[in-house]
C-alpha cells in the first residue's frame, strides 16, 4: 500500500499552521520556478538533419487558503476547534510558433489558430452587428 | 513580500545543433497579490539568439500571429462599431 505523503510534516501543520502555509506556498513556487522556461520551450524533435522546437505561451495559475479556528471559551464542555483548507490551479498551453534548425539556417515559423482566429472575427462582427441593430431599434 | 507583478526575461538552456547554439528566450510575468496564497504566471516565448562557431550571433524575434490578429480583429470590430454609432447619430439628428 502507498504512503500517504502529505507537503507539509504533521508537527508543522498542527503547531504552526501560519508555518505550514508559507511552506506550501514555497514548494508552489518552486515548482512554478521548474515549470517556466522548460514548458514555454518544448523537447527538441530530429528528424534526419534538422531540429524543430516547438514554443508554447503558457499560463499556470494556483492559489489555496487554510483557516483554523476555537469554538467556545475553556471550561465549557464540547468546547472545540477546528480547521480547513483547499487549493487549486490550472495551466493551459498554447502552441505560438516553431523554431527549425537545418544546416541552411535556423528560422522561426509562426503557429496560426485558424479557430481562434474566426471565432475573434466572429465576435467582432457581432459588436458591429449589435450596434446596427441598436440603432436601428433607437429610431 | 516586495512587487506583487515580477517581470523578466531569462534565457533558457542553450540547444546544440551542429556547428549552431540554440539559446531561447522567455517572457516571464509573475503576478502575486499582497496577502494572497497564490501565483499567476504567463510565460511566452520571445526571442531565440542563433550563435555560430565564428562567434556571430543573430537574435531572431518570435511573434505571434494569432495573439495579432486577434487584437486586430477586435480593434476593428470596436472602431467599426463606434464609426456606425456616430454615423447613424449624425443623421438621426
Amino acid at each position: 500500500m502507498a504512503e500517504d505523503k502529505s507537503l507539509v510534516p504533521e508537527e508543522i501543520a498542527v503547531e504552526n499552521p501560519g508555518k505550514a502555509i508559507d511552506l506550501v506556498q514555497e514548494t508552489l513556487d518552486n515548482f512554478l520556478d521548474v515549470a517556466d522556461v522548460n514548458r514555454v520551450y518544448g523537447k527538441p524533435v530530429n528528424h534526419d538533419d534538422t531540429v524543430i522546437i516547438p514554443a508554447a505561451e503558457v499560463v499556470a495559475a494556483m492559489g489555496f487558503g487554510a483557516g483554523y479556528g476555537e469554538g467556545v471559551p475553556p471550561g465549557i464542555k464540547n468546547a472545540g476547534g477546528g480547521g480547513g483548507g483547499g487549493g487549486g490551479g490550472k495551466a493551459l498551453s498554447r502552441p505560438v510558433a516553431v523554431i527549425i534548425a537545418s544546416p541552411e539556417g535556423v528560422r522561426v515559423e509562426p503557429v496560426i489558430d485558424p479557430t481562434k482566429v474566426a471565432i475573434t472575427a466572429l465576435t467582432a462582427l457581432g459588436f458591429v452587428f449589435a450596434t446596427i441593430t441598436k440603432m436601428k431599434r433607437g429610431k | 513580500m516586495g512587487t506583487w507583478i515580477d517581470a523578466k526575461t531569462q534565457a533558457g538552456k542553450p540547444i546544440k545543433v551542429g556547428d549552431l547554439e540554440i539559446v531561447p528566450l522567455v517572457r516571464h510575468l509573475r503576478m502575486q497579490p499582497p496577502d494572497f496564497r497564490g501565483t499567476l504566471l504567463w510565460g511566452t516565448p520571445k526571442a531565440v539568439i542563433v550563435k555560430d562557431s565564428h562567434g556571430t550571433q543573430e537574435i531572431l524575434p518570435i511573434r505571434d500571429v494569432t495573439r495579432r490578429a486577434q487584437m486586430l480583429l477586435l480593434g476593428f470590430g470596436f472602431l467599426g462599431s463606434l464609426l456606425i454609432w456616430l454615423s447613424l447619430r449624425a443623421r438621426k439628428n
